[in-house]
């Protein structure tokens, strides 16, 4: 399985436009540079805290003091950030902005509370470190070290889609739990009400859309189902460059519905999405029969439709 | 080629320690920056809810407030951070004491204004019933003070 994994992986790569890539690797570091640059306007309010229980890549902040470790870890970021949008060829300043974020990230989740809107950045980081040298002067889409620049860009693409694949997998678990208990579970029609409710209830939120669907909680219904089969199938998408754009659009909207039902914003997973899949380079064009290689979906509907053929002769 | 076999490393890799972080019931599913990534995943049957209520402010008694209803008096009372601590101090309460105060301490130095009183409480509740009618069941834990 894993010889045809890769085999279906090498015929991708092999499809890709090298040019679309190095553009988008060279959007994420400018993109990166924002961040840091709107995260200084919090600076001050992380200074100001007086107790902290740091995460194991800052354990050394008590040591230096809250006020200065963040004017370091802040400053850090920015010029690593802002090095590598200038000079995103060079693998040392990859490293450094990895660290820079790593570090960021984890100084501002040492109040207790993790958020998960930026892990992705982290693990983009990551794995950009890996890029070869020269993967920013090439043209040829043929050559080895295009080949191995568009093999990195895949594994960006895909440490994405396994996170949605990750929540997919475990709401799909506590679906059988829950059922098995006889509770209201996943695939229910108040599952959606009951999550917007009780969350808007622990935040005493009034969001613009989050009562309307509590109150007409049949028609959150096929929504809730519909975010259970983006997430969990999200990485067979990488298998399928055709229908990268549509799931990235798709997992947009409902990302913006959670932000209108519940004020949760992961703005990074947006630009992201958009970024990988929207402007794939694996996606050649517009394919309007794109929906025969959805999971289960397009399976059924190509078995229809062999069945209306096979009616109307 | 070396990043065909680095890709599927990193992405499986990723893959089982988040699975294996979840079923291990390890604290807050994370292990930073490595998370379960299960995300509203279980459907709220019957809401539990710690909270903290505040009952005096500046030497003043005051007619009982929630923390998430006392934006004026209180540091981010909307956020998710300080609704965090509040939640790990209830699941440490009468459990694990070092954990509690560690959460106490983070409340009070960053959330809560100069000397204010307060109780810890769990609510519990049906979550579609008390968002059309507010009624809840509240249950004070313990009585604490916040001192200069």
């Amino acid at each position: 399985m894993l010889v045809r994994l890769s085999k279906r992986l090498d015929r991708i790569v092999e499809q890709g436009s090298i040019t679309k890539t190095q553009n988008n690797i060279r959007f994420f570091y400018i993109y990166l540079l924002t961040v840091t640059a709107t995260s200084f306007s919090e600076l001050q309010k992380f200074q100001q805290y007086q107790d902290i229980q740091p995460l194991w890549p800052v354990l050394w902040i008590p040591w230096i003091g809250i006020a200065p470790s963040f004017f370091i870890i802040f400053s850090f970021f920015l010029i690593t950030a802002l090095l590598v949008a200038l000079f995103p060829s060079n693998r040392l300043f990859r490293i450094l902005v990895f660290i820079g974020i790593f570090e960021y990230l984890a100084s501002i989740y040492s109040f207790s509370k993790i958020n998960h809107s930026s892990h992705l950045l982290i693990l983009i980081s990551f794995i950009l470190i890996f890029l070869p040298s020269g993967w920013n002067k090439i043209t040829d889409n043929k050559s080895l070290i295009s080949k191995k620049t568009l093999f990195i860009f895949l594994g960006v693409q895909g440490i994405t889609l396994t996170t949605y694949t990750m929540s997919g997998f475990w709401k799909i678990k506590f679906f059988f739990e829950q059922f098995l208990n006889g509770e209201v579970h996943a695939f229910m029609p108040q599952a959606l009400a009951l999550l917007i409710a009780d969350y808007s209830l622990k935040m005493n939120l009034q969001t613009i859309l989050g009562g309307w669907f509590i109150d007409h909680y049949y028609l959150s219904w096929p929504l809730y189902i519909g975010t259970i089969y983006l997430e969990f199938f999200a990485i067979y998408i990488l298998f399928k460059p055709s229908i990268q754009k549509f799931w990235a659009i798709s997992l947009i909207l409902f990302h913006i519905f959670s932000y209108l039902t519940m004020e949760i914003l992961f703005l990074h997973n947006i630009i992201i999405l958009a970024l990988l899949f929207i402007n794939s380079p694996f996606h050649q064009k517009d394919d309007k029969y794109f929906f025969k290689d959805l999971p289960i979906i397009g399976w059924v509907i190509k078995k229809f439709l062999n069945w209306f053929k096979i009616a109307l002769h | 080629m070396f990043q065909r076999k680095f890709i599927l490393i990193v992405i499986f890799s990723y893959f089982i320690a988040g699975i294996s972080i979840g079923f291990l019931n390890v604290k807050d599913e994370e292990v930073f920056p490595f998370f379960s990534w299960s995300l509203f995943s279980r459907i709220p049957n019957r809401g539990y809810q710690y909270s903290v209520q505040i009952t005096e402010y500046n030497g003043q008694i005051i007619k009982p407030v929630l923390f998430q209803k006392a934006s004026s008096i209180v540091n981010k009372s909307h956020s998710s951070e300080p609704d965090r601590i509040i939640q790990n101090m209830g699941k440490n309460f009468d459990k694990n004491t070092q954990e509690f105060e560690k959460m106490k301490n983070l409340l009070e130095g960053n959330y809560l204004g100069n000397t204010t009183k307060y109780n810890l409480v769990l609510l519990t509740y049906d979550p579609l019933q008390k968002w059309k009618t507010g009624k809840q069941n509240i249950r004070i834990l313990g009585e604490y003070k916040k001192t200069l």
